[in-house]
């Protein structure tokens, strides 16, 4: 979870990488606004994943369901 | 002319993001170079963080055969899920990507496309025969899903890209997908590599629709002199005078002065006295936008290129412009030094 009471910019910095040039040229609002387009879609991606996981692996043959949830559930 | 290939980076970060385009608009004032770093690092970031889940994927490909993988992906996984697994799992087990696309559906494999990874499209690319690509870049065309199509480009292989040309018979929308190839470098390589009589049928279509002129213009625009002299020359033999006015008045409406300027800088000469020539073009207003364009954008070149073959006050004014221009460069030059 991204710490509050860091600017925008530094935390963008952190997540995309220091050397991103770029940066630079985004506003304190723009980086808070890219900031939070970055963790919806993080957000979107993840509970997508887990969802389409469950039902793939509801949607295998049935002697392949053990082995493959202990693979992706340990 | 606003940036084409700045504006398909900028569609592309939206689809990364998952926002519509609207959401970042604002942004597109980065340019093409800047909006394409920043949405390849949000893109790896994305793919990064799920690394280990897609790593765990990957150990269950053996449970499963590929038609199976076909039939439950396209039943139950989104496109942002399959295609951004896809290309993880492609890497791991190459030997089956192919039985896995031949199995997909074009429509299925059109959705998941923007979803990919581009670091491993990079390294799948070659493996993959064009034919299993065809019918889904067909259906990207169908979609005018020219952006996600232009990212293929960089990464097809010659020979895959010759298979593509061929297999697309919507040449129009190679053209628009050929407009928005990201580095000037590479879209060089793409069009050399093409057979001239089929780069012309591509090129020819740009006098079909404005929008299409103007994929057709900043892609001559990119090129080297040579090359865009040899495209440009079948550009405006293929135009009758109505329609070289028309191009003008949409270069004009369409703000692409500069692209045009860049063209007339390179094409032969039989080209740039019809432009001269054109009665649209020595409308005093239309002068003046062209000798503003010149001024804003220093393309000088094609523009005194057109003045001479004009006569009289246009010719002049032209003239004038360009050493008042010249003059003005002079001097801020020297107080730079």
């Amino acid at each position: 979870m991204r710490d509050r009471n860091v600017d925008a910019k530094t935390a963008l910095r952190k997540q995309l990488g220091p050397d991103l040039a770029v940066l630079d040229l985004l506003t304190e609002q723009e980086s808070a606004e890219l900031q939070v387009l970055i963790d919806d879609a993080r957000a979107t991606q993840r509970k997508a994943l887990d969802a389409s996981i469950s039902e793939v692996l509801g949607r295998l043959p049935r002697l392949a369901r053990g082995p493959a949830r202990k693979i992706m559930f340990g | 002319m606003s940036d084409l290939v700045a504006r398909a980076q900028l569609i592309m970060l939206a689809e990364t993001l998952g926002v519509p385009p609207e959401r970042v608009r604002h942004l597109e004032r980065l340019g093409a170079e800047n909006l394409r770093s920043l949405r390849e690092r949000i893109s790896n970031l994305l793919f990064d963080e799920q690394s280990a889940t897609f790593a765990r994927m990957s150990r269950l490909a053996p449970l499963v055969p590929n038609g199976l993988v076909a039939r439950v992906s396209q039943a139950i996984v989104p496109p942002l899920v399959a295609g951004r697994a896809a290309g993880a799992l492609g890497v791991d087990h190459p030997g089956r990507a192919k039985g896995v696309l031949s199995d997909l559906s074009p429509q299925y494999m059109a959705d998941c496309a923007p979803f990919l990874d581009q670091r491993t499209v990079a390294v799948l690319a070659p493996s993959i025969p064009p034919a299993l690509l065809i019918p889904a870049a067909n259906e990207l065309m169908r979609r005018k899903a020219y952006v996600t199509a232009s990212w293929f480009l960089d990464y097809a292989t010659p020979e895959a890209l010759l298979d593509l040309e061929a297999g697309i018979p919507d040449k129009a929308g190679l053209l628009h997908t050929t407009s928005l190839v990201q580095s000037d470098e590479r879209l060089e390589q793409i069009v050399r590599l093409l057979p001239t009589e089929r780069l012309a049928v591509i090129v020819r279509t740009a006098v079909e629709s404005p929008e299409l002129l103007m994929a057709g213009l900043s892609l001559l625009a990119r090129l080297s002199p040579e090359l865009a002299a040899d495209l440009g020359d079948i550009l405006f033999e293929h135009l009758d005078d109505d329609g070289l006015t028309e191009v003008l008045r949409t270069v004009v409406g369409q703000d692409a002065i500069p692209e045009l300027l860049t063209v007339a800088a390179a094409v032969r000469e039989d080209a740039v006295r019809r432009i001269a020539a054109d009665p649209f073009l020595t409308e005093p207003a239309t002068l003046e936008e062209f000798v503003d364009a010149a001024v804003e954008h220093d393309r000088w070149e094609g523009l005194l290129r057109v003045a001479e073959h004009l006569s009289g006050e246009a010719g002049r004014r032209i003239n004038r412009a360009a050493k008042s221009a010249a003059k003005s460069a002079g001097s801020s030059k020297a107080k730079a030094s």
